[in-house]
């Protein structure tokens, strides 16, 4: 054991080969055992048999077995039951039979059941509240049919909005003027202009023997004015301060409705009703002032173009939305 | 017999019950049914008025004088009369559709003012003052709908030749056509319009219609006024020429049922445009107004 180093060199100098293919020979050697096992095993497993489980019942047999025993007890108890009637039939016969020769034998009229008269006096009922509630809906009906102007698109017209001139004075002058109008207002029907418009079937009353459009004389706040050749520029043009419409002494400009006849009412716009207040300025002389003249020297101008405009071609129509448009709004 | 009576008087406020059941479910069925009243339509007879708005930035100007005015179409059978009155101007178109009429057709009438005029139009002469009116295209939209006067409208738009465009809303089935021959304009509308609009630099002119009567017209509102207008001859190239008294006579002879004409001014005197402040002021009167 002194010499270490060499034990190994002295080994590997003593050292054995292994004999030719003995690797590959325990290899097929293991292969071969190994086959062997699995055919036994195979053949055994081949020659096994097991036999079936017993049949199973399915669910819905089973089902079908409970449904019928439960129907065959249910018939069972039944069949075992024993109804005793309330009331014995053949006395319940006699009571009807007696009552019936009683009554007939009392009045002999017809025999109306309570039953029966129940249900005809809930239906007389239920006849009368719906012929009420038809009523009720017609009558309103008719008065939406008065009202249709305020519902529909119609263009909205500041309302009629007089007031009273300040002055005491004033006031006692236009009184009975005043009366009217508000008399004329609480007659709807006598003027479209005064009334709300309406759509119907109302017979229009005919206008007077022989009367044509237009008419001489135009109803402003109930009071009737005088209309000069028909114009009706031309007539406001022409009142003075002292013979002006309620609406045009207004403190501020109010838009107004004007009747000009059996069909005919047009408004006066805030604006319009502003141009025309401001003809009416006069001074302490009771002339009128500058910017009165000057407000109608405009209407004036206008005026002329209007009969200009329409008078140079025959074939503009001012009845033409086109016509119209084309001189009214491009100024 | 109390219990009897309990009995009875308990199925008693069974049926009334049942019967307030049934009555509330009626109304509520009826209230969901509610539809607008349908009018019965007589196309023969009727007056239309339109209410002329106008809208739009910078209308302090002339537009004022034609602002809250009035159109109205009377149409009876064959006759129509198609009126504008406005503060600045009245004016009416006198129609007649019947058949074979070819002359005093229609008669343009300037109804205000001191120079009033009278222009009678032949068969040829007022297909000619309708010429813009031939190639109108109609264009309908029927989803755009409108309720105007409680009536369910439809809308389409008219547009000119020279382009312009005209918003129209119409009530379907209702179209008369004595008064699309009166208003041309409108002749490819499929009913009868209810509301017309017309945009011109950002202003609005508005026809809508407020009233709409289905009753006897008195002839007289057909009758074409003579007296006191200026007769005036069509001319189609250019202004209204004044009828000379041979001409005027003439044309009476021809007119049936019509009385001499009277002039104002003379009839060879061309229309002058008169001031608006009268030679003499209205007579007020506090008396109540005429009632018909």
């Amino acid at each position: 054991m002194n010499n270490e180093d060499n034990i190994l060199n002295d080994l590997t100098n003593h050292s054995v080969d292994p004999p030719a293919f003995l690797l590959q020979n325990i290899q097929s050697k293991l292969e071969e055992e190994a086959m062997r096992v699995i055919k036994q095993k195979l053949s055994a497993l081949l020659s096994h048999t097991i036999e079936p489980s017993t049949r199973q019942i399915s669910f819905d047999t089973i089902m079908k077995l409970i449904n019928d025993t439960d129907h065959l007890n249910a018939f069972k108890k039944l069949k075992n039951n024993e109804v005793k009637p309330p009331f014995p039939f053949e006395r319940l016969m006699e009571i009807i039979k007696g009552l019936a020769t009683k009554s007939n034998v009392k009045t002999g009229a017809k025999v109306i059941s309570f039953a029966k008269f129940k249900k005809m006096a809930a239906a007389a009922i239920l006849f009368f509240v719906i012929a009420v509630y038809f009523t009720f809906q017609k009558i309103n009906n008719s008065k939406s049919g008065q009202d249709f102007a305020s519902k529909i698109t119609a263009p909205s017209f500041t309302p009629i909005i007089v007031t009273p001139p300040k002055d005491a004075n004033l006031i006692a002058k236009t009184d009975s003027n005043f009366d009217i109008a508000s008399k004329n207002t609480n007659k709807k029907n006598k003027f479209f202009g005064d009334s709300p418009r309406r759509f119907g079937t109302s017979l229009i009353k005919s206008a007077k023997a022989g009367e044509r459009l237009p008419l001489s004389e135009m109803n402003i706040n109930g009071v009737t004015f005088q209309i000069i050749d028909n114009d009706y520029l031309a007539t406001f043009a022409a009142l003075t301060e002292e013979n002006l419409p309620l609406f045009l002494k207004a403190e501020k400009p109010v838009a107004t409705n004007i009747t000009l006849d059996q069909y005919t009412s047009i408004n006066i716009s805030e604006g319009m009703s502003a141009m025309m207040k401001k003809m009416y300025k006069t001074r302490k002389s009771g002339k009128p002032t500058r910017r009165a003249r000057k407000q109608k020297e405009k209407l004036e101008k206008w005026k002329k173009a209007d009969v200009d405009y329409f008078n140079q071609n025959s074939n503009l129509n001012p009845l033409d939305p086109r016509d119209l448009g084309n001189f009214i709004l491009n100024k | 017999m109390f219990s009897f009576i309990k009995n009875s008087s308990a199925h008693f406020s069974k049926y009334m019950l049942l019967a307030v059941f049934i009555f509330c479910v009626f109304i509520n069925t009826n209230a969901q049914k509610v539809k607008p009243k349908t009018y019965k339509i007589n196309t023969k007879e009727f007056i239309l008025s339109y209410a002329v708005t106008i809208t739009g930035e910078k209308t302090d100007g002339i537009q004022q004088t034609y602002n809250g005015g009035q159109k109205t179409a009377f149409v009876k059978n064959d006759l129509v009369r198609l009126r504008l009155v406005s503060l600045m101007r009245v004016q009416s178109i006198y129609f007649n559709n019947k058949k074979g009429l070819t002359s005093k057709v229609a008669s343009v009438v300037k109804e205000s003012g001191k120079e009033r005029t009278a222009m009678t139009l032949n068969a040829k002469e007022w297909k000619s003052f309708n010429k813009k009116n031939e190639s109108i295209r109609c264009e309908i939209f029927k989803e755009d709908t409108l309720r105007i006067l409680g009536q369910l409208c439809n809308k389409a738009t008219l547009t000119s030749k020279d382009s312009s465009k005209i918003t129209v809303y119409y009530l379907p089935e209702a179209k008369n056509n004595t008064l699309a021959a009166a208003e041309p304009l409108f002749a490819s509308v499929p009913g009868l319009v209810m509301k017309y609009s017309i945009e011109i630099a950002d202003k609005t002119l508005e026809y809508t219609a407020v009233e709409l009567k289905f009753a006897p017209i008195a002839a007289t509102v057909f009758n074409q006024p003579r007296l006191g207008y200026l007769k005036v001859k069509y001319n189609p190239n250019g202004s209204t020429i004044p009828v000379t008294p041979d001409e005027a006579d003439d044309d009476n002879g021809t007119e049936e049922e019509e009385t001499e004409m009277e002039t104002p001014t003379g009839t060879t005197t061309p229309a002058t445009t008169q001031p608006i402040t009268p030679s003499k002021p209205p007579i007020i009167s506090t008396k109540p107004p005429i009632n018909y």
